[in-house]
């Protein structure tokens, strides 16, 4: 057989596309239910996280935090522009629902959030928002939790950006997450001010930073500013929703 | 503070120049991602044709991710393939193998368009594009620009940025290797050893620029 | 050339004297990061920790170890013309198997090392090995001869990472080990490792390092 002829060539790189993605086509197919289940089964770790049920690095198998997930976590699709929940519609059709939405109007192409509450012993614990906005670089996505006060935050997570490492990469720290904690989002008369990263150190002499800023992270001014921001936008985008849980 | 500037003001040209400098000095791709460290560390013995590979690699770059931008978007993509009538597809796990291909078209499109219509450009880069289809750089630009989801203008002037920023690392280390060539290097640490250390201290000093 | 003229290869058992030094080779003697200078892309991305680093060097370990075999298998049915992008696609399809079960069985991973996964195609080690050994040798030792690579690239990407995590963070393997004291006595974690050019310096010295031992010096 001729190894250099053209028709041989032909032949054999055909031949070779159409194995290559026959296999790679059966491999995708049968790994994405898993891979699909793998990257639900982060998502809820991240909200555990920010709520303080687990640890970004936990050691505890797989199948005792979905159940820990199961048992304490509910997530549900608030309407920002009213404050409701919802109802009848499962945190898989956000995306459906603000398609709808953005369709009648462009700016309400985000109307719909989910938000989850973690519960102890029957009771409220946690609130779980989703928060997202840009840093320097990149669109940073974190989960914010509140304590059942609506006041205070519970903690926070920084779990996807393309900041920095080292600089502004330093958000997903867990040490600089854990400063979060005990923070206050709403002032002495009740009014919402949010939770900002200052730049530099947080003078603990001064009431107000006190108790609404943290540490800013050293070298990332813009990533930190960033963050202030849009922690905030997403606390008024909910606002209504949480006025209506503190009553 | 120039860039506090432009964040305070987004205004496109703004935007799009955060973005080359990202690519150019804060993010280099062969200082701060490594990427094609092999052609690098074989070609930056001369500044000549380290600066002939430059070219080419921006060259290359400059073409290949907004190519691949546009496989991306139309081909790869959950229901890119919509245009085509099949709303369902999810070929993203071709992702691979497309870039590598339409890469490796490019450079051999590139080629022959070079030669047929410069025979003088085709001299002083042809030796350096076949280099470049195995060259990590090239794809590791077009899989950042899917990662950071850049829209095509974006990735137009990504392709470029990095290309010039792997054109200035070179560039600089063959100037410095060029030098190196009359110092006195314990034996092991000559050639690959030193190399290293130099390229160390190039990408400290392009960390500065994140100050900016 | 037809296929009757490769001769029968003489089988001595499994692991015979040429089958040994395919994989002990390139460890030491002719390591493919210290000597051939190759596969330096992703070495130095991912070994800011230490489990990074060795998914990474399993990565490439099985992508080099499956891509010779296959290689092999077809070397005397391989058209001179097209070798080059026949060996692309056949590493980028096991590339992208690994990738696929990364995603499945360890997300976490698979999202930090995020692209360093698909560059494993253009590796030069994996290039390298085909063109240069799976292209004449039979599947076994071709085998061999990936997982020797493989294994040289790996340990040292651990011995990068293990000094980058210890230095950088004060961790191994996420875990703390640098004790809380020592930061109370002033001890702070040498940023510049978890940086890029931490990694050039270090790398630098390693290679210094294992050529005064080996006693290899560049002309």
């Amino acid at each position: 057989m001729n190894l250099n002829s053209n028709s041989y060539v032909l032949t054999f790189a055909v031949g070779m596309c159409v194995v290559v993605s026959a296999t790679l086509a059966f491999v995708a197919n049968n790994l994405r239910p898993i891979q699909e289940s793998a990257a639900e089964f982060d998502r809820q770790k991240n909200v555990m996280v920010a709520a303080g049920l687990c640890e970004p690095t936990d050691a505890r198998p797989r199948a005792e935090l979905e159940k820990l997930y199961q048992d304490r976590v509910q997530e549900f699709v608030v309407d920002t522009k009213d404050g409701t929940v919802v109802q009848g519609k499962s945190p898989k059709d956000v995306t459906e629902l603000n398609k709808a939405a953005a369709k009648a109007d462009k700016k309400d192409e985000a109307r719909y959030r989910v938000v989850a509450t973690t519960r102890a012993d029957g009771k409220i614990e946690s609130v779980v928002l989703p928060i997202s906005g840009k840093g320097l670089w990149s669109t940073i996505y974190g989960y914010l939790a509140l304590e059942s006060d609506i006041d205070h935050v519970r903690g926070v997570t920084f779990y996807k950006h393309g900041e920095t490492p080292g600089l502004g990469g330093e958000c997903e720290n867990p040490v600089w997450c854990a400063t979060w904690r005990g923070k206050s989002i709403l002032d002495e008369q009740g009014k919402l001010v949010g939770v900002g990263v200052k730049k530099g150190h947080v003078d603990p002499n001064v009431p107000a930073e006190k108790a609404h800023k943290v540490d800013g992270l050293s070298g990332a001014t813009i990533t930190s500013n960033g963050i202030t921001k849009f922690v905030l936008a997403d606390l008024q985008a909910f606002d209504t929703y949480l006025a209506s849980l503190r009553k | 503070m120039i860039l506090n500037m432009l964040a305070d003001e987004p205004s496109a040209v703004a935007h799009y120049l955060s973005i080359a400098l990202r690519s150019i000095f804060v993010e280099n791709i062969l200082l701060s991602f490594f990427l094609g460290m092999c052609s690098y560390l074989a070609v930056s013995k001369r500044v000549d044709s380290s600066l002939g590979l430059g070219v080419a690699v921006i060259f290359v770059l400059g073409i290949t991710v907004p190519i691949n931008w546009v496989v991306q978007h139309y081909v790869l993509d959950p229901g890119a393939l919509a245009w085509a009538g099949i709303p369902d597809s999810d070929l993203s796990y071709l992702q691979f193998l497309t870039f590598i291909a339409s890469i490796a078209t490019a450079v051999q499109i590139v080629e022959m368009a070079v030669d047929k219509f410069s025979p003088k450009l085709y001299a002083a880069l042809g030796i350096f594009l076949p280099l470049i289809a195995v060259n990590c750089a090239i794809l590791g630009a077009s899989l950042f620009m899917v990662e950071r989801k850049y829209a095509f203008g974006e990735a137009v002037v990504f392709g470029f940025g990095s290309g010039i920023g792997w054109m200035l690392a070179i560039v600089s280390m063959a100037a410095i290797r060029w030098r190196l060539r009359t110092a006195h290097i314990p034996g092991p640490l000559k050639g690959l050893g030193i190399t290293f250390i130099t390229t160390g201290l190039i990408a400290m000093a392009f960390m500065t620029f994140s100050g900016i | 050339m037809t296929a009757t003229s490769t001769p029968a290869v003489a089988k001595p058992g499994l692991f015979g004297k040429e089958e040994i030094s395919a994989v002990k080779d390139p460890l030491w003697d002719n390591n493919p990061i210290a000597l051939q200078v190759l596969g330096i892309c992703s070495a130095l991305a991912v070994t800011t920790r230490l489990d990074k680093a060795i998914v990474m060097g399993i990565g490439v370990t099985f992508v080099t170890a499956m891509a010779n075999v296959v290689i092999s298998l077809l070397r005397n049915f391989i058209p001179n013309k097209i070798r080059i992008i026949v060996q692309l696609v056949v590493v980028s399809g096991v590339v992208i198997v690994f990738d696929q079960l990364l995603r499945a069985y360890m997300f976490d991973l698979s999202k930090q090392l995020s692209v360093f996964v698909g560059l494993i195609i253009t590796n030069c080690i994996v290039m390298g090995r085909l063109e240069a050994y799976a292209m004449q040798n039979p599947p076994w030792r071709s085998f061999l001869d990936g997982i020797g690579n493989g294994l040289g690239y790996a340990w040292i990407l651990a011995v990068v990472a293990t000094v980058r995590e210890i230095l950088g963070s004060g961790k191994l393997f996420g875990v703390q080990l640098v004790p809380q004291a020592l930061y109370d006595a002033g001890y702070t974690n040498n940023g510049l490792m978890v940086l890029a050019p931490g990694a050039f310096l270090l790398l630098g010295v390693i290679v210094w390092v294992q050529r005064a031992i080996s006693g290899y010096v560049e002309k």
